[in-house]
């Protein structure tokens, strides 16, 4: 079963990466909110899921060193957040419907079509 | 009172102090997910393996409700609630955020879409509503503590 888990080293690059990427998800929302101060939080979040999806495509495309664990895994993983796009579904379905209806399609359509540009862009072919 | 309390909003020291454990929690988040990720890649279950992220975002989604909905619903607000509760929830949040991940769940789908595997990308989608579920879920969970509380 050891076999089956990442090196140590392996462990610590997606550690670090993870704590960057939350850092820079919250960064990303106190310089938003700075920029714009009635921005809704939830933009934000979208946002950040569609950018780091395409980066997430591009970077796995490019494999070698780009493609390290710490940087996919670790920081992309961390950047983006499926729990914080359910946390923003539920309280959009509360205040407004139809704006909960839009995230809860609209995020994974937009994600998924911006990491496949993202992968084909990198050059990955099917 | 733990000294970490605000008037009305956390002050710069508080804000530091939780900015550092939700940090902390997403890159703890983050390695429990490899650790799971890699488990999930090395099962002999074709189906298992699929589901990829749905294997961490869908209890992360429990968890991060569970703790937003007692954070809304008792006011735990950071620079207001007991440090030691502020300290929990954020701690929580930020295990969750990290633990979760959209870009890698983007990856799978896009595969399966690119390669037109439909019934891979129905399975997928289906973790996707599972985890949803299962925020709905950890909300409830939430109420129904309050309630017992």
């Amino acid at each position: 079963m050891r076999e089956h888990l990442p090196s140590g080293q392996v462990l610590l690059g997606v550690g670090i990466g993870g704590a960057l990427g939350g850092a820079a998800r919250v960064g990303a929302g106190l310089l938003a909110a700075s920029w714009v101060p009635d921005l809704p939080v939830w933009v934000v979040l979208v946002a950040v899921n569609v950018v780091g999806s395409f980066a997430m495509g591009l970077l796995v495309a490019r494999g070698g060193a780009w493609a390290a664990p710490a940087l996919t895994t670790g920081l992309l993983g961390g950047f983006t957040s499926f729990s914080g796009w359910v946390l923003d579904v539920m309280r959009l379905a509360e205040s407004s419907p139809l704006l909960g209806l839009l995230v809860l399609v609209g995020v994974p359509v937009a994600a998924v079509a911006a990491c496949a540009v993202g992968l084909v862009a990198g050059g990955e072919t099917t | 009172m733990t000294g970490l309390e605000g008037d009305g909003g956390p002050s710069v020291a508080v804000a530091v102090a939780l900015l550092a454990v939700l940090v902390l929690a997403a890159g703890l988040g983050a390695v429990l997910r490899a650790v799971v990720t890699a488990r999930v890649t090395a099962s002999r279950s074709r189906r298992t393996r699929l589901l990829g992220t749905a294997w961490v975002n869908v209890p992360a989604s429990a968890s991060a409700a569970f703790a937003l909905v007692l954070q809304l619903r008792l006011d735990l607000l950071p620079g207001e609630a007991p440090a030691a509760v502020a300290v929990a929830v954020v701690g929580v949040l930020g295990l969750c955020g990290g633990l979760s991940t959209y870009s890698t769940l983007a990856l799978e789908l896009s595969r399966s879409v690119l390669e037109r595997r439909r019934r891979d990308l129905a399975l997928q989608l289906g973790g996707v509503a599972v985890g949803l579920v299962a925020g709905l879920f950890g909300a409830g969970l939430a109420g129904v503590v309050l309630l017992l509380v």
